[in-house]
């Protein structure tokens, strides 16, 4: 969709086009679900938020100042909720380990690295998945933003609200670490 | 370069890295490093070419009907303008003038009348100390008047 476009929808939907909302939602619906299902580890909760994340851009379009700058807005929406999201999750594990439950394991880094060396390329495809889930969410925040959205240093250090170098040292260890997870894919 | 200085600079920004001519003079001659750069090249290669999660098929149904609801929560809860922060704020403001413009002060013609009609200093402390409430001062102040004028009239 040309930006000029793009534009005249958002316009649209700002003043309370309900078709316009539609198209809007019929556009970025995967691009929206795809960054909260990486962001997050489960199929439940990235559904949660992206519902979550179209009922801010819902509430707050009105209130959106610049028609052209709805792409980055939407972004820094999902990526906002699904902090809020994880966040939560975190707290509920650490009760439910405290309350004796199975929690999931939230540090992976001493976690054994994966064999994929022989995988099909599908397979390879849920193993790199899998890691990126075994990140800490602060790391697999950064490698997503940066390498599966295409974000640059800057932009994400202003969405996630941190300085410039915490992102580079971020993206750095998160590198590294899905490195020794992945093992002899990364050979 | 030194081999821990060119790594720190891969596992920070390796596009950058990869860039600079020094780091490649580097690499060029040192196969450790090479090695270094090869498998985090591997693994950015293998996170960017992860396809694009399916959608579930009831997401768009599901999100719109949590719209509709909101809609209509807020529709109950009254027009967008009354729900403001702005709004409140104006409304607090104007709500505390209020309180404060409708407080009592002791009026200079209640003053007057009991310094002057009623000098004794019953009256006057009186009309003093109920001077925050007007209605029961003058009522009271009437009352002592047409005491204070009987008494005159039959000493």
């Amino acid at each position: 969709m040309p930006d000029l476009e793009l534009k005249a929808l958002v316009e649209r939907a700002r003043g309370g086009d309900d078709a316009a909302f539609e198209q809007l939602y019929e556009r970025f619906e995967r691009a929206v679900y795809g960054l909260c299902r990486r962001l997050l580890t489960s199929d439940d909760a990235a559904e949660d938020a992206a519902q979550q994340v179209w009922l801010a851009i819902w509430q707050g379009l009105s209130s959106l100042r610049q028609p052209e700058a709805f792409t980055s807005w939407l972004k820094q929406t999902a990526t906002r909720v699904c902090g809020r999201t994880q966040r939560r999750r975190r707290w509920w594990s650490w009760w439910s380990e405290v309350e004796g439950d199975d929690a999931p394991d939230l540090d992976p880094a001493d976690q054994a690295p994966m064999t994929v060396d022989s995988l099909a390329r599908g397979e390879q495809d849920e193993a790199v998945r899998a890691a990126l889930e075994r990140l800490s969410p602060e790391h697999r925040e950064v490698v997503v933003l940066h390498h599966l959205e295409g974000l640059g240093v800057g932009e994400i250090a202003v969405t996630l609200g941190v300085a410039t170098g915490t992102v580079k040292s971020r993206l750095g260890r998160a590198r590294a670490h899905l490195a020794r997870i992945l093992g002899p894919l990364a050979e | 370069m030194r081999c821990e200085r060119v790594q720190t600079q891969l596992a920070n920004d390796l596009g950058a890295a990869q860039r600079s001519a020094r780091v490649a003079e580097h690499l060029a001659g040192c196969a450790a490093c090479r090695a270094e750069a090869a498998r985090l090249n591997a693994v950015v290669a293998a996170v960017e070419r992860l396809p694009m999660p399916q959608v579930p098929a009831d997401l768009r149904a599901r999100t719109f009907a949590a719209i509709a609801e909101r809609r209509q929560a807020t529709h109950r809860a009254g027009p967008v303008w009354l729900r403001r922060p702005a709004f409140a704020a104006l409304a607090a403001g104007i709500a505390a003038v209020a309180f404060f413009a409708g407080r009592p002060s002791p009026s200079p013609m209640l003053q007057v009348e009991a310094g002057s009609l009623y000098s004794s200093p019953y009256a006057a402390s009186h009309a003093l100390v109920s001077a925050g409430s007007p209605l029961a001062d003058s009522a009271a102040l009437h009352a002592m008047g047409a005491l204070a004028e009987r008494e005159e009239r039959h000493p």
